[in-house]
């Protein structure tokens, strides 16, 4: 029957939700048939290895299929530890996991990230050493995306941003990496630098997201602390 | 202190608790922040904080009850300054993951520089909109439609126990009802001039 005035839109209500409640159902249906597929992907993946190893245009299409299904090639494993792809396969995907990391810790970090946290935090799971980060960084610095490992104290350090460290804010990470923090007296006493060269130094840091303020402190005196103290932390 | 919050590394991190000047690690620090709190509060089923960041804590042995500041980490010395808390409150609002108790929009201002002490908000780890579909949910599944449901019921009766929305506040329910309502899928009844029971069609 048809229904006039205000009335009529119940129906359209009504129909409304039944819509949703099969949208929810179709959802889950497709989650599952995803599930069924990235298992008999991995599946057809160790079956086809050596095709996929010998045949690159195969071996894109394959790639380009894992990435479109949301699978990441580099948990694809032949046998118990072997990975699936050759070293240079390997080494690609292991580049574009570090461009990802880098640009999502940028904001925190201002575009500094230590090898400890890449190996300790990120590719935790994974069998990476530190051999394979300077090799799939050595790739992507050919794109002149700035990627450039520095040494500081010893630790190797990748820095994803272009803008090149001063000498004075390499010597204030080395003061950080032992403290976590360097302020503006610490630095005259342990550089012999002038008030104004330390309190310049450490804005410009702060203004470029290198080194985050805490103005709690007891000595009454400003902190300025690396972020990479937080991966540190983490691992003692 | 029996319960265990989930509290990450970086809550130990001294700068953490200080207002950053530089606008996107700001934005990032805010964004941390809403993670602590949502993550924390929807793991101890914490549906209030007041406006100074007092979490109730119940433990669920013991049903002893303790206030922790999740503003202020003891260990470290460090708390956030109102001006900062307020700013960290305005992107929840923004954002849905904030509600005020009766419903109405927050009256955040960044300029005042206090902290009235009786305030309490609602925090939804779930948007309105979701824990709707989820109670909607429920009916459906345990088959309570065309029926007269009491609020209490749906947050307090023990069959509940394990569905997500156990010991919610009812008047944060009722927030949530009012999606049925509106979806023209449920009508509520009252009692003495207060919304007390649902019906869902």
């Amino acid at each position: 029957m048809k229904k006039f005035g205000v009335a009529a839109f119940e129906d359209d209500e009504r129909v409304y939700n039944e819509t949703l409640k099969q949208f929810d159902k179709q959802t889950e249906q497709l989650t599952e048939q995803l599930g069924i597929f990235q298992e008999k992907l991995v599946e057809f993946a160790n079956r086809h290895n050596e095709e996929i190893k010998s045949n690159p245009e195969f071996r894109s299409k394959f790639l380009h299929m894992c990435n479109t299904i949301g699978i990441d090639p580099l948990n694809l494993y032949v046998g118990r530890d072997k990975h699936l792809f050759t070293v240079n396969d390997f080494i690609y995907e292991l580049s574009i996991k570090i461009i990802q990391i880098c640009r999502n810790t940028k904001d925190l970090n201002g575009g500094l990230i230590s090898f400890d946290e890449l190996l300790n935090t990120y590719f935790k799971t994974l069998n990476i050493t530190e051999g394979d980060l300077v090799e799939a960084i050595d790739l992507v610095s050919t794109l002149d995306g700035g990627f450039e490992i520095l040494k500081i104290k010893g630790t190797k350090i990748l820095r994803s941003v272009p803008n090149e460290l001063t000498n004075d804010q390499t010597k204030i990470l080395e003061v950080c990496s032992i403290m976590g923090y360097a302020s503006v007296s610490l630095l005259r006493v342990n550089l012999k630098w002038s008030k104004v060269r330390c309190k310049s130094v450490l804005d410009e840091m702060v203004t470029s997201g290198i080194l985050w303020i805490d103005s709690q402190t007891h000595q009454k005196e400003m902190l300025f602390w690396d972020p990479a103290w937080i991966a540190k932390s983490l691992s003692n | 202190m029996t319960v265990h919050l989930e509290l990450p590394a970086i809550y130990q991190f001294p700068p953490l608790f200080t207002r950053q000047p530089n606008k996107s690690i700001r934005n990032k620090q805010i964004e941390t922040w809403i993670n602590i709190i949502l993550t924390n509060c929807e793991q101890c089923k914490i549906w209030t904080i007041t406006k100074q960041g007092d979490m109730k804590i119940i433990d669920p042995d013991t049903q002893q009850v303790t206030t922790f500041n999740i503003f202020h980490n003891t260990e470290i010395d460090r708390s956030c300054s109102p001006i900062f808390i307020n700013e960290i409150w305005q992107m929840m609002q923004k954002q849905g993951q904030l509600l005020n108790r009766d419903g109405k929009d927050l009256k955040i201002s960044t300029d005042s520089d206090e902290l009235q002490t009786d305030e309490e908000f609602y925090i939804l780890w779930k948007s309105l909109e979701l824990w709707a579909n989820e109670i909607l949910d429920w009916f459906e599944r345990t088959t309570q439609l065309n029926k007269v449901v009491t609020f209490y019921e749906i947050v307090s009766s023990e069959d509940n126990f394990n569905e997500s929305f156990y010991s919610m506040p009812e008047p944060l329910l009722y927030q949530i009802l009012k999606i049925l309502v509106k979806r023209g899928r449920a009508t509520m009844l009252k009692e003495n001039s207060k919304y007390v029971a649902i019906k869902v069609i």
